[in-house]
């Protein structure tokens, strides 16, 4: 594409930092890159001296991906970039804290929480909280239990611990480290109430029918005591008794009851709930700070940090540490963002600390992130400050996307809209509307009786008007149904197949609750627990078994178990260790179950499996919890991010969020009546007023907000309105040549349908579900090219030729144990991780690894018996107690010697390698020795290595070893090892064929509680309690 | 082929440079760069005929892969091919959803004989439900304990105490904290803050109700009172009542507790498949010889609400709706043919999954397993 001079001037504007607004269409993305390119190729910019932020990670891999075509022809400049800093604000923030670690106080091998593990961590922190909490004070926690209208189930409604992490959120995007005490709101109304009331009572002059309640109510206001009690709300009840027209106009009186009814009285009940609820309201803080100090806990132990902290340490990092932050900020001439409006406060704050040059796209009327805490000042108030300073704006109206009847359509119906910004965009493209295509905007109507009726009849004209537009010649992969949340895509879905328009639904959680997909999380769920029945059968009777009601209630159910294990036992024995995905997909291969399935039944499952390959090589856990983890996501509304897989010539369906940067020819936004779940926070926070409440009104039952929650919830209502036709701008505004709204008829609280309706004129209304047959076009989908069927590979041996004899007793101790730290080095957990590593065998140090952190104190001890040096006394003693030791003055006085001695040799078909301590010749006694630096009790592990040990000494040595010994050094025990042959040999065998079988049974007993992977990654954590 | 596997990237060495190197007459990064290449040229002009190359489009982690340097050079359209492995047995297709074995239609038959008011309403929801649930009896993996105090537990709870209430008026509000931890007992349910916020929220609907109820004056009640209707020779109804109001002439109102939400009740009394109202006023006509007068569902969720009908009684003012005495006996006819013809279509082998209201299916045990898609 050929750049337009506006573009160009902003790519290449020097002299000042760049704001770059870019509407729809404009290029976005391009300029970015053209600017990145721009500055390599014409400014001599190294690319490693660049920065640049992008709002999401696929966003980052593209721009990386853009960038190595272009300088596909140039080596240097591609290794540069493969290593320049290219990522999204979390990305940046890891990579600088990493780099840093030590002067960020930080682990050097952190992990970083993806957003569910982080989640479930908070979650359960909260809960902990709670729980402390109600256990150390159960008569006042039972208190705010009463005192908030929460929900109890686990369900979708938020209870008290997820309604505690929302504040918990808010408060740290706020930068926040603790939650401040409650702002005081408005002046106390009280006074004026009362002054108010005496006005009432002594203006005898009013008639009306309703003079004598005011009395009342006043005469009971002026009453009450200072004190707040349930008399006061009582009180308060009474100002519904009096209306005001039917008190004497022109009177004192009506004056006074009536700023009483509309002002004071809310004032009141705003600020007595305040009152009566401020031991509660401190409980809730407290309850906020218990679970950020317990959450900081769980992280602080698995040396991990969530996004929030990666933004919050870079910024400690970089504010605390002056020097840094200019060697930092040094280290990039230019920093590059895109996506400017979906910036926060923190982030910015962030980027101000470390930008010199600074180059910024974004457009005001594409925020829509506002849930997640974006904020449009931001990059509003970065333009203003560019204008201040008499910059210039790069302004980019051009768009290229869209037809001049679809902009057109954009301003009319959202121009001067709040949120909105009102800018003309200009069309690059001609009209097509000389070409026979019709109109480039329609409104499409439906009209129902019942709720459901109406939006099927919506649905069926909407996939009537695909049929007509495929008819026409429009690729169906050129369409997409865009919906604002994807609970409104269900009616669509159902319209589409009874028309036979193959679609795709993209993201969300929908595919969760797909047939095929049940099935594989009913084999899941079997082969975690076969116990439960409900899964085992459906496995069953699904196609994987295929197996009859009938037979199932004629075998009865011992045998439903035994039918399981002879489809899948093979898979349960290697479920403890194989990744989820390659144990499905094994399930899947072995009974040919994807090939009858239909393209989107086939989707959805590569789509399960790449979900489930993502999130294990995220965060390896247990199939249980996995299973736990899908659960969850298809319980919550919250759409996972899915990008849409590649999937041939279908329809697109996909949420507004989900098509943000996307543009199709044909879009559909569909729908427009629905609207998000607007139920209000029960507890909010907010920067202004703190947290905010609102309370069960003591005398009623009923809520009441204080006034802190009354500001807040008044704040994201006017937010919210303003990012809602944001939300439909991005939605129009992605269509390329044509643009079809659509709504029911019903009443459902969006804005959306009068706002559309007031400016277009529909195409078509209807008023019943429209039959497929009645459509005049047909629908061809090109079949895609059938598979080629590949005899899977054989089973061919998976041997090591060569293994450290460590490996063999490691895996002789624990066969599980020895797969897990073998092949899951990614899983380790963080931390504690002392005896995972076995290609050191002493790293087992028990006590004294506390004190001896860093290299292995074993290894330290090793090495002065070796003869060398380490300047670790408490090495030196150990090694000075071996050398004065019988066994050490023998070896002093042997004819032949050898310390650290590295062999090799082969037995067994295979070729073993390893090191042994000691060996001596003395006295005509040929001896061989391990020194440990741990306790006794694990001596058992160690007995198969020195009898391998001597095997090896014998080639070398040219005779058996005649004693082995296992010298421990700490409390001098010398323990005399049997060197049997036979039981070594053995050992080995069952080392390499558990290599071919797979099979790693675990061994469980004493030593789990020293291993790693206990209680975490060993699904044998039962068992090894109990041993 | 694929970018970086072939060729290797080779960088320049971070502790002696190419600089260095090159000096000491070692190879440089770009020595090795270009013996990649030739390694690359002596490998394709081994062929006389013809060169394939091929790389796969996803890695082992399932993430798209690059394809080599060297295939970008030669400028080749490539020809993309799908794989699969073929298996070691064709999916099953599945079978017809039914039961024609003659001897399992006789154990099915036998099993139920006597039936609920509760598992004829589920047949009538979907007949797969009730395979699964009557029939088969699967059994779920037991709950977590946080997910122990479910609405069955709820349900139970305020049963519980609104008898042990009726049953020792002295009692008070003391039958609630009996049945809560009678059930919390039984159920193991752990003392979190969590089960404490629950019972205090059921407690409050349960004294909300309590503090509200009215019941006729001089009507006396039976409680909690469990019968067994004869039907057929060959089908029983059995289940529970939760109360009977008996005023003059052994008129009896039918009283069914409900611990759900206003909305589910204002379903139930509209929806005409239930059969449960009319099997109730059966027994209390045949089994306790009574002469029914009307029934009312109550729902205690949040709101105390009423539903049903009942004969125009002074006692039940404003509650439920008015009908006549034929409409309660209609109602009655009509529940015990439906319950017969369920008895028949079970005996028949239907067990296909068929929801009747696709809407309760949100509810159903064996939603995951029945595969038909709802929602």
């Amino acid at each position: 594409m050929k750049l337009t001079a506006a573009q160009l001037e902003a790519i290449q504007r020097t002299g000042q930092d760049v704001c770059v607004v870019a509407g729809p269409g404009s290029g976005k993305t391009t300029v970015l890159i053209e600017r990145f390119k721009w500055l390599v190729e014409k400014q001599g910019v190294d690319p490693t001296r660049i920065l640049a932020i992008t709002f999401t990670e696929k966003a980052a891999m593209l721009i990386k991906q853009r960038l190595l075509d272009r300088f596909a022809n140039s080596p240097d400049q591609r290794d540069a970039i493969e290593r320049a800093w290219v990522s999204t604000i979390h990305g940046f923030c890891a990579r600088l804290l990493r780099e840093n670690s030590i002067e960020a106080g930080l682990a050097p091998d952190f992990t970083v929480l993806e957003q569910a593990a982080a989640d479930r961590l908070a979650r359960d922190s909260a809960e902990e909280a709670l729980e402390e909490m109600f256990r150390e004070r159960p008569a006042e926690m039972r208190r705010v239990f009463e005192a908030l209208d929460l929900s109890t189930d686990d369900g979708r409604n938020p209870d008290l611990a997820r309604s505690l992490l929302v504040v918990y959120e808010s408060m740290r995007v706020e930068g926040l480290r603790e939650l401040p005490a409650v702002a005081a709101g408005d002046a106390d109304a009280w006074p004026r109430a009362r002054e108010l009331a005496g006005i009432a009572l002594a203006d005898r002059s009013p008639l009306g029918a309703h003079v004598g309640q005011l009395r009342e109510f006043a005469a009971c206001l002026l009453a009450l005591p200072d004190d707040v009690g349930i008399s006061h709300f009582a009180a308060l009840r009474a100002v519904d008794t009096f209306h005001l027209n039917r008190i004497g106009k022109g009177t004192r009186a009506l004056e006074a009851a009536r700023e009483l009814k509309e002002k004071i009285v809310p004032l009141l009940k705003q600020q007595w709930i305040a009152r009566w609820y401020a031991a509660e309201s401190d409980l809730l803080r407290e309850a906020v700070a218990r679970l950020d100090a317990i959450y900081r806990e769980k992280k602080r132990r698995d040396a991990a940090l969530d996004f929030a902290d990666l933004e919050a340490e870079a910024i400690r990092l970089l504010e605390e540490n002056a020097e840094l932050r200019e060697r930092t900020a040094s280290r990039f001439d230019q920093v590059l963002m895109d996506e400017l409006q979906d910036t926060n406060r923190l982030q910015w704050r962030l980027v101000n600390l470390i930008r010199r040059g600074f180059f910024g796209v974004g457009d005001l009327n594409q925020s829509i992130y506002g849930f997640r805490h974006a904020e449009a000042e931001v990059f509003a108030e970065y333009r203003a400050s560019l204008i201040a300073a008499g910059a210039t704006i790069d302004d980019l109206r051009e768009n290229h996307r869209s037809v001049p009847e679809v902009l057109e359509a954009v301003s009319s119906v959202l121009d001067g809209q709040p949120g909105i910004e009102t800018r003309k965009l200009i069309a690059s493209r001609d009209s097509l509307s000389n070409t026979g295509c019709g109109p480039g905007v329609e409104l499409l109507i439906a009209r129902g009786g019942e709720v459901d009726d109406a939006d099927d009849v919506e649905a069926s004209l909407v996939a009537a008007r695909i049929r007509e537009l495929s008819g026409g010649a429009v690729p169906l992969k050129d369409v997409a149904i865009l919906v604002r949340t994807l609970g409104a895509a269900k009616p669509f879905e159902r319209a589409l197949d009874r028309f036979g328009i193959p679609f795709m639904v993209s993201g969300g959680r929908t595919f969760l609750e797909a047939r095929e997909i049940r099935d594989l999380l009913a084999l899941m769920a079997a082969l975690v627990n076969p116990l439960d029945e409900v899964a085992l059968a459906g496995v069953l009777r699904s196609p994987l078994v295929g197996m009859s009601d009938q037979e199932m209630f004629r075998i009865g159910r011992e045998e439903w178990r035994a039918e399981f294990d002879r489809h899948f036992g093979k898979l349960r024995r290697i479920a403890g260790f194989t990744a989820p995905d390659l144990l499905l997909a094994a399930a899947l291969d072995e009974c040919g179950y994807v090939a009858g399935l239909p393209d989107r039944a086939r989707a959805n499952i590569e789509k399960l499996l790449a979900h489930i390959r993502r999130e294990h090589s995220k965060h390896p856990r247990p199939l249980a919890e996995l299973l736990e983890d899908l659960e969850a996501l298809r319980a919550t509304q919250s759409e996972a991010e899915a990008p849409p897989p590649e999937a041939g010539n279908v329809v697109r369906v996909m949420t507004i969020h989900a098509a943000k940067g996307l543009e199709f020819p044909v879009v559909f936004v569909s729908a427009l009546h629905r609207q998000t779940d607007s139920t209000r926070p029960v507890i909010v926070f907010s920067r202004e007023t703190g947290v905010g409440a609102k309370w069960r009104n003591p005398a009623t039952g009923e809520g009441q907000s204080d006034h802190a929650h009354r500001v807040a919830v008044e704040g994201l209502r006017a937010k919210e309105a303003e990012e809602e036709n944001r939300l439909l701008y991005v939605a129009m505004t992605r269509a390329g040549n044509r643009l079809i709204l659509s709504y029911t008829e019903k009443k459902r609280g969006s804005a959306w349908p009068k706002l559309v309706s007031a400016r277009i004129a529909p195409a078509k209304i209807a008023a019943q579900v429209i039959d497929w047959a009645d459509s005049p076009a047909r629908v061809i989908n090109v079949a895609g090219a059938s598979d080629r069927l590949l005899d899977p590979p054989a089973n061919v041996t998976r041997r090591d030729g060569a293994a450290a004899v460590t490996s063999i007793s490691a895996f002789h101790a624990c066969p599980r144990k020895y797969l897990l730290s073998s092949i899951s080095s990614a899983a380790r957990p963080a931390g504690n991780f002392a005896d995972g590593n076995f290609a050191d065998d002493d790293s087992t140090d028990g006590g004294g690894a506390k004190d001896h952190a860093g290299l292995g104190f074993g290894a330290a001890v090793h090495r002065v018996l070796a003869g060398e040096d380490t300047g670790s006394t408490a090495a030196e003693e150990l090694a000075a107690g071996f050398r004065s030791s019988e066994l050490g003055r023998r070896a002093a006085r042997a004819d032949r010697v050898e310390r650290e001695f590295d062999f090799l040799f082969y037995i067994e078909d295979v070729v073993l390698r390893g090191q042994i301590d000691l060996w001596f010749e003395e006295s005509g006694e040929l001896i061989v020795v391990d020194y440990k630096t741990d306790r006794e009790e694990s001596s058992e592990g160690y007995q198969l290595q020195l009898q391998i040990y001597s095997l090896a000494l014998e080639r070398y040595a040219g005779r058996a070893a005649d004693r082995a010994i296992l010298y421990y050094l700490r409390s001098g025990a010398a323990i005399e090892i049997n060197i049997d042959e036979h039981a070594a040999r053995a050992a080995i065998r069952r080392f390499l064929d558990a290599q071919d079988s797979l099979e790693y049974p675990m061994n469980p007993g004493l030593q789990c509680r020293r291993c790693a992977f206990f209680g975490n990654l060993c699904a044998g954590t039962g068992a090894a309690a109990a041993g | 082929m694929i970018e970086r596997h072939f060729p290797q990237y080779h960088r320049e060495d971070p502790l002696l440079g190419d600089a260095g190197r090159r000096r000491a007459g070692l190879k440089t990064s770009s020595d090795l760069q270009r013996e990649e290449r030739s390694l690359f040229d002596l490998a394709v002009t081994r062929a006389t005929e013809q060169v394939i190359l091929s790389y796969p489009r996803f890695d082992e982690n399932g993430e798209a892969t690059l394809p080599s340097l060297f295939l970008e050079d030669l400028e080749i359209a490539p020809v993309e091919m799908r794989v699969r492995p073929r298996s070691s047995r064709s999916a099953a297709s599945l079978p017809d959803a039914k039961i024609t074995d003659g001897a399992l239609l006789q154990r099915i038959a036998q099993k139920h004989r006597v039936l609920s008011p509760t598992s004829v309403e589920s047949f009538l929801q979907c007949p797969f439900r009730f395979f699964a649930g009557k029939t088969l009896r699967l059994r779920e993996r037991p709950p977590a304990p946080r997910d122990r105090l479910d609405m069955l537990a709820q349900g139970n709870i305020v049963h519980t105490a609104l008898a042990a209430m009726e049953r020792m008026p002295l009692l008070g509000a003391a039958a609630f904290d009996l049945a809560f931890a009678e059930e919390a007992r039984l159920r193991r349910i752990p003392a979190t803050y969590r089960t404490e916020a629950v019972r205090l929220e059921l407690l409050r609907h349960f004294t909300a109700f309590v503090e509200a109820r009215r019941f006729a004056p001089g009507w006396t009640a039976r409680v909690e009172e469990a019968f067994e209707v004869a039907l057929s020779p060959s089908l029983a109804i059995r289940g529970r009542i939760d109360r009977l109001e008996i005023g003059p002439g052994n008129q009896a109102v039918v009283i069914d507790y409900k611990y759900s939400a206003a909305q589910k009740i204002r379903e139930r009394v509209k929806d005409i498949e239930m059969v449960q109202a009319g099997l109730y006023l059966l027994a209390a006509e045949k089994q306790f010889g009574l002469v029914p007068a009307g029934m009312l569902y109550c729902g205690l969720k949040k709101n105390v609400e009423w539903g049903g009908w009942h004969l125009p009684l002074p006692a039940f003012e404003n509650i439920g709706t008015l009908c006549t005495r034929e409409e309660l006996e209609q109602l009655t006819g009509a529940a015990a043919m439906k319950a017969a013809e369920t008895f028949d279509s079970i005996l028949s082998g239907r067990i296909e999954a068929c929801p009747r209201d696709k809407s309760k299916c949100a509810w159903c045990d064996y939603r995951d397993i029945c595969r038909i898609e709802t929602q």
